[in-house]
């Protein structure tokens, strides 16, 4: 049997993905141990039922893992840009919750949204500094104006604070 | 009321921001209103709100409430074949249609529909969930075991928190904020929006591979009396599902997509488009919204968050709720019910008016609308309880739901486990307490019995049509060769 590139790499990604769900539902299992009998009958029930299906999607994923040919000739979906669109695509929203918590929301907001903007391929200065500040004062009026919400200061000046 | 509607609106269409969070901050400015006024503007908020959910899900694959999320199944489909007006409309007009007829039941019945609701001990309630896992084989179109397994994941990401029978602490790792559960909301961002903004900034392009947008929200909404079994069918799946306490419209409207995909002649439109898969969702979960006001206004019992700030709102108002209170205070009850109708008309009004400009959005390039919306669903996760412990669990549930995407591994089940899981838990507990622990209890009784046949029945139909798929498939290719 021949599959696509593609089709091989899910198949693998499939297998470490299942592999590990095994392991994690195992320990879910080992974990209820130190509750009481109530309270660790579900988390018991629900990891033998994830481990069982784990179990058996890593089988069908080795299976296919081991028995069929990858065929670079095969129809697939062919990855798109580069390693660095990869990594502002992937990286990008982890980089930014990361930000916000060192130098609070607003001004991470002012940094992050060009920033990306530029990252992405956006070189117009003046309509990624509109598309911030729009998008900032629609989110101030939304949040602090209308509900009284106060968006976050940094987290991290806070803990230093306290300490 | 239109304030309250377009308050609504734009909660709807926030991600992370729902109505919960609206109606919650706006009970204070009720405190100087007259009772019904008061009612009227919280409800219009609710229902708007709900309704609005779907524009996102459409639009951005993105639900702007949890009760949207199975309208990106086909929703957003139809958003990228340049149709986002025609499926905003067939949302619109299913919403409209199943809030006024859920309005009328509560109106006509509510004192059976309370009977009904009477009936439902911890057994029932178990199984009721029981039907719900059951939907995962069916949702989980290419692997059923991957599917269940992240059920799994989800129903144990409920079970993290203080056990609400015993009391006990599991799987917090002695982290104050893991005390009160894993919030759906942060989840839902996560592995929504958060998953989609990181595809949109890969990909590029724009959402309507058309590059521009057909049809029109009119069109849409007569298109949605097209098809009037799925409406109508929907509309008291969800009746049937929100008059039971603490179920909720996201059960109703997964449970309502599924039924309208088996009945269908052509499943296989599922998925791509179909217009039933808009309808029946969003009949189904704007009703549930509505039945739900039945046992909140007779018994003081509320069907989820948003008909337990209503009875926050009465009781400020010094109304009791309860069996009485239709005979006591008619006029206060039937107002309120009646102007909910025109709460969805106004919604209807608003939303046609909006609709267009809304759809524009699937004509602007994703690298610009992915650093908006992921700054604007930061602010809506961290709105939710002003915790950045949220924001953390949308970014890890981001991840999460990148590499469940990449690997095939589908998403809905696992916020099935985790909204249906803790309902499940503490059924399940409950009922082998009532029964001194016998198991059979789960079987005897003829509610609980009967949905557990359902259940049954469901997996099995699920693994037959999979059979015959595959079988097909096989056959397919034998004759290739």
């Amino acid at each position: 049997m021949t599959i696509s590139v593609e089709q091989y790499r899910s198949a693998l990604g499939s297998a470490i993905i299942s592999a590990v769900a095994v392991v994690g539902f195992l320990a879910i299992y080992l974990g209820a141990g130190s509750l009481g009998q109530e309270a660790a009958f579900f988390p018991r029930l629900v990891a033998v039922l994830g481990g069982m299906s784990a179990a058996i999607a890593l089988a069908e994923s080795c299976y296919t893992v081991l028995t069929a040919k990858p065929d670079a000739q095969r129809a697939g979906s062919s990855d798109k840009g580069t390693w660095t669109d990869f990594f502002v695509s992937y990286g990008g929203p982890p980089l930014y919750g990361l930000m916000v918590f060192v130098f609070g929301f607003w001004a991470a907001s002012a940094v992050g949204i060009p920033g990306l903007l530029y990252l992405l391929g956006e070189r117009r200065p003046l309509f990624s500094f509109s598309i911030t500040g729009g998008t900032l004062l629609i989110i101030y009026v939304v949040f602090d104006l209308c509900f009284d919400i106060k968006m976050p200061g940094s987290f991290l000046y806070e803990i230093m604070v306290q300490r | 009321m239109f304030l309250a509607t377009l308050a609504g609106l734009v909660v709807g269409v926030v991600p992370g921001l729902g109505p919960i969070t609206a109606m919650a901050l706006l009970i204070p400015f009720t405190f100087s209103m007259q009772p019904l006024s008061a009612l009227l503007a919280l409800a219009s908020i609710s229902v708007a709100a709900n309704c609005s959910g779907a524009f996102t899900s459409i639009l951005l694959n993105v639900p702007g409430e949890t009760s949207s999320a199975a309208t990106c199944f086909d929703g957003h489909p139809m958003a990228k074949q340049g149709r986002a007006t025609v499926a905003i409309g067939l949302s619109i007009g299913a919403s409209f249609f199943a809030a006024v007829i859920g309005v009328l039941v509560v109106i006509a019945i509510a004192q059976p529909l309370v009977t009904v609701a009477l009936a439902f001990g911890p057994p029932e309630y178990f199984a009721l969930a029981a039907v719900g896992i059951s939907l995962v084989a069916g949702l989980s179109a290419n692997s059923a075991t991957k599917g269940l397994m992240m059920a799994a994941f989800g129903l144990w990401l409920s079970s993290i928190g203080v056990d609400s029978v015993i009391g006990e602490p599991r799987f917090t790792f002695g982290l104050l904020e893991l005390q009160d559960g894993i919030n759906l909301v942060p989840v839902m961002t996560g592995i929504f929006a958060i998953t989609e903004i990181m595809d949109w900034m890969k990909e590029r392009g724009t959402i309507s591979r058309l590059g521009r947008i057909e049809g029109s929200v009119w069109q849409g909404i007569v298109e949605t009396f097209r098809y009037p079994v799925a409406l109508i069918r929907s509309t008291f799946v969800g009746i049937g599902v929100g008059v039971v306490p603490g179920v909720g419209a996201v059960a109703a409207s997964f449970l309502s997509y599924e039924i309208e995909k088996r009945f269908s002649k052509d499943p296989s439109r599922f998925g791509k488009g179909a217009p039933e898969g808009v309808i029946a969702p969003e009949a189904s979960n704007n009703s549930a919204i509505c039945a739900g006001l039945a046992p909140a206004l007779t018994l003081g019992v509320p069907g989820g968050a948003t008909s337990a700030l209503l009875l926050v709102a009465l009781t400020v108002h010094g109304i009791r709720p309860g069996p009485m209170l239709f005979t006591s205070q008619p006029s206060l009850i039937y107002g309120f019910l009646v102007g909910l109708i025109f709460g969805a008309v106004m919604f209807l009004i608003v939303s046609v008016m909006c609709a267009r400009a809304l759809s524009l959005v699937t004509l602007v390039r994703a690298e610009v609308l992915g650093p908006i919306f992921l700054v604007i669903s930061f602010a809506g996760v961290f709105a939710q309880n002003q915790q950045f412990s949220a924001v953390i669990v949308a970014i890890i549930f981001g991840v999460v739901g990148c590499i469940a995407k990449a690997f095939d591994f589908p998403a809905v089940p696992l916020v099935l486990g985790l909204v249906l899981g803790r309902l499940l838990d503490t059924s399940f507990n409950q009922s082998l307490a009532m029964s001194d622990g016998s198991w059979m209890i789960f079987l005897t009784r003829p509610i609980s019995g009967s949905l557990l046949a359902v259940a049954a029945v469901m997996v099995a139909m699920s693994m037959f049509a999979r059979l015959r798929r595959r079988k097909s498939a096989q056959i397919f290719a034998g004759g290739q060769d």
